[in-house]
């Protein structure tokens, strides 16, 4: 797994950190039981301080992505994200709220958009497939 | 250890009739990475210069490390790796002979993790210093900085002239070999962007005076830019209490909000602009720059 920053991005780093490594899982790129680069070889990689990747990867730990052990380095678990199907329909409802509202301002019709959602949604299976 | 690596009080400097730094107040955390971030002319390297004993001051009290910079200089320079702008090497001298110089005054320095830089940077010690590179002098510089195991690291403008490359190994070789629990890092720039996944505080400096110093987190949440929709022409005479700078082009304004508070400010701007439409967006560290002490 390789996790890069964008230090033009004004998401905060760490988040960027988080993301990458969720899109890493949602890949395949890591699979439960893999253990993750330590904190210090990712700093180094993304040319990131290392107190904002710990913090990353305790966000990681408190979504029940990742698991630390002392000593030993951190893994991915294989739990499902640590947020009941309420938390989460949650954030695809405010994801949905933001995607209405653009197609609305870019005068893009509903069925144009689930289209392309569907179209997102296979090129993501895709990729998965990809092992 | 004590909780700040860096503080100055009132700190001030005058060159003739010029204050090149006026009534300073600084305190870089222990542990942290402290960007002192602000245009050319603001008083970054004057400020640095002071914090290293190598400039007395005019005015204000500082302490490095515990120390007084204007009376313990030499116990600050044995516990502080410090990069200059501009490196006064000793131009005839061959790289080892430099190295086995500098090391002749630390009593800290650690040969193994000199080899090693020198073996990582490609430096052959029989090469004489006139005859490197931007690069290569950059790179010297930083290994004589920390081959001796520093307390804390400070960095006066570490990447200026660098290709994109060579920044970017310079700030690897930084986490790779440096940063650890206890140890501080001071770095001066105005190279922003590339260094805002390094640092955890700001302080940003503008004609000798601290514009604005916090965590970089609050930074974040505290300076946005603001879109406003205007049903007909933005007005071109907008004023905005709390903008620190409004551009207007057609239906359009955008503001930068300095204290930008998401239950109070849209619902404010609102109020006070009319306008039919309130965007909020975040603002890259270089953005915010440009607009906090951009000239």
């Amino acid at each position: 797994m390789i996790i890069t920053v964008d230090p033009s991005n004004p998401k905060p780093t760490y988040l960027q950190i988080v993301d990458s490594i969720r899109r890493a899982i949602a890949t395949g790129a890591v699979k439960p039981g893999d253990q993750l680069p330590t904190i210090r070889d990712v700093a180094v990689q993304a040319r990131v301080n290392r107190n904002t990747v710990s913090r990353a990867y305790l966000e990681l730990e408190h979504m029940g992505l990742v698991r630390s052990r002392q000593g030993s380095g951190s893994f991915l678990t294989d739990n499902e994200p640590g947020l009941d199907q309420k938390e989460r329909l949650k954030i695809i409802k405010r994801i949905a709220d933001e995607l209405a509202l653009e197609a609305s301002h870019y005068k893009i019709p509903l069925e144009q958009v689930i289209a392309i959602v569907r179209d997102s949604a296979a090129e993501l299976n895709k990729e998965t497939e990809h092992e | 250890m004590n909780e700040f690596a860096i503080v100055t009080e009132g700190l001030g400097k005058q060159f003739g009739k010029h204050w090149a730094v006026r009534n300073l107040n600084i305190q870089v955390p222990t542990g942290s990475v402290f960007g002192l971030l602000g245009p050319n002319g603001a008083g970054k390297s004057t400020t640095i210069n002071m914090i290293m004993g190598l400039l007395p001051s005019t005015t204000g009290q500082m302490r490095v490390l515990g120390y007084d910079p204007a009376r313990e200089d030499l116990e600050i320079r044995k516990r502080v790796g410090y990069v200059p702008e501009i490196q006064g090497f000793y131009d005839w001298m061959k790289i080892n002979e430099l190295v086995e110089l500098v090391a002749s005054y630390h009593n800290t320095w650690n040969w193994t993790l000199c080899s090693s830089l020198l073996a990582e940077f490609r430096l052959q010690g029989g090469a004489v210093i006139k005859n490197l590179s931007k690069g290569m002098r950059a790179k010297l510089s930083l290994l004589l900085a920390l081959a001796f195991e520093p307390q804390m690291l400070v960095l006066d403008e570490p990447t200026g002239g660098l290709d994109p490359a060579a920044r970017r190994n310079f700030i690897e070789t930084i986490l790779a070999r440096f940063q650890e629990a206890g140890r501080t890092i001071l770095i001066s720039s105005h190279l922003v962007n590339e260094f805002s996944g390094l640092l955890d505080h700001v302080c940003f400096i503008r004609e000798g005076n601290v514009e604005l110093m916090t965590r970089l987190d609050d930074l974040h949440q505290r300076m946005k830019r603001v879109r406003l929709v205007f049903a007909e022409q933005a007005p071109g005479n907008l004023r905005i209490e709390q903008a620190l700078v409004t551009r207007v082009n057609g239906r359009e304004a955008m503001i930068t909000c300095r204290d930008f508070d998401p239950q109070r400010t849209p619902e404010a701007l609102t109020a006070q602009t009319g306008a039919v439409n309130v965007i909020v967006e975040d603002m890259t560290l270089e953005d915010i720059f440009v607009d906090l002490v951009g000239s």
